[in-house]
């Protein structure tokens, strides 16, 4: 259980080596707020599609598989949404359209064919909080990157409560260097670039070290 | 009560037409065209390369 | 509001991929052909237009006045995976070389972001019937129009030595981000 939990962190980030839910990860990454808020959000709908789907598994027809996910993936966004609306209104005004295409995010829908159509609900739970973690994480490190480099600093507001600043710094030295590029389309894709490449480079390490541990 | 029978209506004609849809063959010569998807791992594609000869091989 | 400001600006400013950050996974999957770009476009072109159309009278005659607009979300998606199958099964059917052109990229439209949000935008912008029309062809005109582009520079990525770690989807990342900022340059012109 352990192992399917870490995969989605390095291994298998859906983000950075699977390329999957990109739209969502490069729009909303622009600050740490809305980074964390929706990564909490999709690693919701996530462990909860999982184990819906991991529960209803033996009754769904194979042949309706997929529009049923979509059925399940589409009310609990619509609840998730509606949640989100009523107590952190902050929140749903800045993540926009964005949290409606949570319904179409590939990860959500991928996982639910690959994995929790085939497993018991204990192991699809844990994998599907793998990847949501692992897809906050990827969120919450390009949002870091961009928001430091456009604006010299790093604010985290409470998102119940937006007046209430959780924790922040802001380097004043800096404030003349800001980049406001990176928090527009053309950060987002350079920040992007350089973490998969070096998520690559890790992958190709690791497998590597597998190999040669294979061939003694 | 409204919407949960409209609701299931809604849901009752996607099911329909995605099994018309899964039961009506290809045209001819059209059997093995692929996508050049390969960066693509969206496992639920029907035209990712995991499914070979109709049925999942991964 | 001027039409044709409207859709210039949807095509080049606004554009979807470079300026919203939609329809990524295809676009870093489908474009490594411009063959299969233009396929790809065509098919979305006709997705979505069809796909706004529809939810956009289901939305104005029986969500409105039965209160029920927070279905709005299961209504859309269920309505474009529905279209989708129509649309293929119809192709199926009737025209064995438009399958073969375009066929096979509709399934995939189903969860392309760029469908699902210009329904919503139609919704949340109150765009009168025409133009959503207008709207619906623009924004996915300009969704073809990137990706053909873009599938052109990534045939001569990939025939280039870059560094192992970044070749196939990170070098492409980084074209996309020139792209990008090419594309900003035209920002003022509506």
């Amino acid at each position: 259980m352990w192992q399917n939990f870490k995969n989605g962190f390095i291994k298998e980030n859906p983000v950075f080596s699977l390329f999957l839910g990109m739209c969502s990860a490069l729009a909303v990454s622009t600050t740490l707020n809305n980074a964390i808020g929706m990564g909490v959000c999709v690693t919701i709908v996530l462990v909860f599609s999982n184990v819906i789907i991991s529960l209803l598994r033996k009754m769904i027809p194979d042949e309706i598989r997929i529009p049923v996910y979509i059925v399940v993936i589409a009310s609990l966004v619509t609840i998730v949404e509606m949640l989100v609306h009523a107590y952190a209104p902050a929140l749903y005004q800045s993540l926009g359209v964005f949290l409606s295409l949570v319904v179409v995010n590939c990860i959500i829908l991928g996982r639910a064919e690959a994995f929790a159509s085939k497993n018991g609900v204990g192991s699809s739970a844990v994998d599907g909080l793998g990847m949501g973690l692992g897809y906050t994480f990827a969120l919450v490190l390009i949002s870091l990157v961009r928001e430091f480099l456009a604006t010299g600093g790093i604010k985290f507001a409470n998102p119940f409560n937006s007046e209430q600043i959780l924790f922040g710094f802001s380097i004043d030295a800096l404030k003349g260097f800001t980049i406001p590029l990176m928090s527009g389309p053309v950060g987002a894709f350079l920040t992007f670039a350089c973490f998969a490449a070096f998520f690559a480079m890790l992958k190709d390490k690791a497998a590597q070290k597998e190999k040669e541990a294979q061939k003694k | 009560m409204k919407a949960v029978i409209y609701f299931l209506v809604l849901a009752t004609v996607y099911c329909a037409f995605y099994v018309l849809n899964h039961r009506t063959k290809r045209p001819e010569g059209c059997e093995n065209l692929r996508q050049e998807c390969e960066s693509c791992r969206m496992v639920s594609c029907p035209a990712n390369g995991v499914y070979e000869g109709g049925k999942r091989n991964a | 509001m001027n039409l044709l400001s409207l859709a210039l600006a949807a095509i080049l400013i606004n554009n979807v991929v470079l300026t919203k950050y939609l329809g990524l996974c295809p676009f870093f999957g489908v474009s490594k052909s411009s063959k299969s770009a233009v396929g790809m476009g065509l098919a979305v072109t006709f997705v979505i237009f069809g796909a706004s159309m529809i939810t956009y009278f289901l939305y104005y005659v029986i969500l409105v006045p039965n209160k029920m607009e927070y279905m709005r979300l299961i209504t859309f998606i269920l309505v474009i995976a529905s279209f989708v199958q129509f649309v293929e099964m119809f192709i199926k059917k009737f025209s064995a070389s438009l399958y073969k052109a375009l066929g096979i990229y509709l399934p995939l439209i189903t969860t392309n972001c760029v469908v699902l949000y210009v329904a919503q935008d139609n919704i949340t912008q109150k765009y009168d019937l025409l133009t959503t029309a207008v709207n619906s062809l623009a924004v996915p005109i300009g969704y073809m129009l990137v990706l053909v582009l873009f599938s052109c520079m990534r045939e001569r990525l990939d025939s280039s030595a870059t560094p192992k770690s970044w070749k196939g989807n990170p070098i492409a990342l980084v074209a996309a981000a020139l792209m990008a900022l090419a594309f900003s340059g035209l920002a003022g012109i509506v």
